[in-house]
């Protein structure tokens, strides 16, 4: 509404002043008249008349038809791929950190908050795997089609498989499984720009949960560790998308979101057994955890009737930190396992990355899916 | 605040309006208001009566333009009439966490050698479109952000009085309409 109006300000400016000259004319004139000096009367009023030659009338307002189906249900199949960075590779980039801790281990992986060190060294690096989800399309729009009410969810999930090898020979392997969704539930005001473009304006709540569960065997060590890491949070959400009509069965769009929270968790839990014992680190209480980040989102949808195909290719990106300030509880059947539970957790953790420095480094990933879908109006 | 200079535009919406450059006299049909127009509206904090212009004409204009428009719909206020408008007060309050905008209109009106017939309207609008709510959600990023489409779909303290305007007066030519002798 408010880029409508300054488009009118920008451009209509002749066409509102003339019609406010008008009608003084013609109240002048209705005056004149009654004072019986009607050849003035009629002279105003066709001034009047003149300044009326663009009419009001021929302004194109552009409206929505009315709908006769308010619901939009429908199902997608979404196939996504993720890459993530963030956090310290101590291994490569900060030598004096492994010498400090005695040994080298792996480079962190950058989902998962803790990482159990693991020796040797050698390194293949886990490929994620082919991933593919269905999910629901609900959508809302009122009578007028002024405003609605939107529902969408992102699902990503992926399992990376690596090994590791002493002089050739593999002693190790491990599964790392990703998974992700997110719920977005928000209103959306419709605005009109012109006959061809249209925005919608949604605010809304997003709330997202990953969780990253590992699992490592070492048959060089005689040692399995197992470890599930679950990281949620809770956001206020604001967007827009522009619509654009190529044809009147084909239209393209283009839009993202902003989501930032403070309101967010993080739990994890991690085991290892060894030929000393077993021990179990795991938070005392969830850690506080910041998230903020991006959708970018753009597609084309295809309306045949009360049926529409759309292809969305959506891109997500996540920026997280989680206050590490808080120490695990450790549990171990003796002391031995005790011990080595603390250490591991001391070398493998993040707070070795903040050691010193107090400043820990945000990860982050981002997740890329192409949606193709099919809806139906009811 | 200070520079804030409230206008109205107030009209009767009609669908598919028709094109016009000239609104006729009818020296017959007799519109006495008040004050110019739009009597008053309790300003938003001060509470203070404003008489406030509409950038579409005084009651006269509206109705001798409504005339001019579609005199099919009016045969029989046509041949003569008179309407007296005895109350139209737009009012805007804002208090601290909500803000209230409310219509009242009331009229009489004889057409032809009728009766004097009486037509009352009141509407109003409550929202959460406050300065003050705006002023609290400016202080951080997000709730403004959030706070900016709502007031985008509720339109600001103007935009709440025009409509409500434009209603009342939309109403106020039905009845005209139903009691001219509209054929459908």
């Amino acid at each position: 509404m408010r880029l409508f109006f300054l488009l009118i300000i920008l451009f209509g400016q002749n066409t509102f002043g003339t019609e406010v000259e008008a009608l003084k004319k013609e109240e002048e004139a209705r005056s004149l008249r009654r004072q019986g000096r009607i050849s003035e009367a009629l002279e105003l009023e066709k001034q009047a008349e003149n300044l009326r030659i663009v009419p009001i009338s021929q302004i194109e307002t552009p409206s929505f038809p009315s709908l006769t189906k308010n619901w939009n249900i429908g199902v997608a199949l979404q196939s996504n791929q993720a890459i993530d960075s963030g956090g310290q590779n101590w291994f490569t980039n900060v030598p004096n950190v492994w010498f400090q801790s005695g040994s080298p281990y792996h480079p962190r992986f950058p989902f998962a908050y803790q990482n159990k060190s693991d020796l040797p060294i050698s390194w293949i690096k886990p490929e994620p795997g082919a991933n593919g989800a269905f999910v629901p399309v609900i959508s809302y729009r009122s009578q007028d089609q002024k405003w609605g009410i939107r529902y969408r969810t992102t699902r990503y999930q992926t399992d990376f498989f690596g090994v590791t090898s002493s002089s050739g020979g593999v002693v190790g392997r491990e599964a790392i499984r990703f998974g992700y969704q997110d719920h977005k539930l928000h209103l959306e005001i419709h605005e009109i720009l012109s006959s061809d473009w249209r925005v919608s304006w949604n605010f809304g709540l997003r709330y997202a949960q990953w969780d990253t569960g590992f699992n490592k065997t070492n048959t060089e060590f005689n040692r399995g560790s197992f470890g599930l890491e679950t990281s949620r949070y809770l956001a206020p959400q604001l967007g827009f998308i522009f619509h654009y009509n190529l044809s009147s069965n084909l239209s393209l769009f283009f839009g993202g979101d902003l989501f930032f929270s403070t309101l967010g968790q993080l739990q994890y839990r991690s085991d290892l057994i060894e030929a000393s014992g077993f021990s179990r680190t795991s938070s005392r209480e969830p850690l506080a955890l910041n998230a903020y980040g991006l959708d970018i989102r753009t597609g084309l949808e295809v309306p045949i009737g009360s049926d529409k195909l759309f292809f969305i290719w959506e891109s997500n990106s996540t920026i997280w930190r989680a206050n590490e300030s808080h120490y695990p509880n450790f549990f171990a059947s003796s002391e031995d396992s005790y011990r080595k539970s603390i250490s591991e957790y001391y070398r493998s953790s993040a707070i070795y990355e903040s050691d010193g420095s107090k400043k820990v480094l945000s990860r982050s990933f981002g997740i890329g899916t192409i949606m193709l879908g099919y809806s139906h109006a009811i | 605040m200070g520079c804030y200079s409230p206008s109205l535009r107030i009209y009767r919406p009609y669908p598919d309006e028709v094109t016009f450059t000239k609104v006729d006299f009818f020296p017959k049909v007799i519109v006495l208001a008040p004050t110019e127009f739009p009597e008053a509206l309790l300003d938003h904090d001060l509470r203070r009566k404003k008489i406030l212009k509409n950038e579409y004409g005084n009651w006269e204009s509206l109705v001798y333009k409504e005339l001019s428009l579609h005199p099919k719909n009016y045969p029989k206020l046509l041949q003569g009439g008179k309407i007296q408008i005895l109350e139209f007060e737009l009012s805007s309050v804002d208090s601290c966490f909500s803000h209230k905008a409310s219509v009242k209109l009331k009229a009489e009106y004889s057409i032809g050698n009728e009766a004097l017939r009486y037509f009352e309207y009141e509407d109003q609008s409550k929202n959460y479109n406050s300065n003050c709510i705006l002023g609290l959600s400016s202080l951080t990023l997000v709730p403004l952000l959030w706070f900016i489409p709502y007031l985008g779909f509720q339109g600001n303290s103007e935009d709440q009085l025009n409509q409500l305007g434009r209603n009342a007066i939309s109403a106020f030519f039905l009845e005209l309409e139903k009691n001219s002798g509209k054929s459908n």
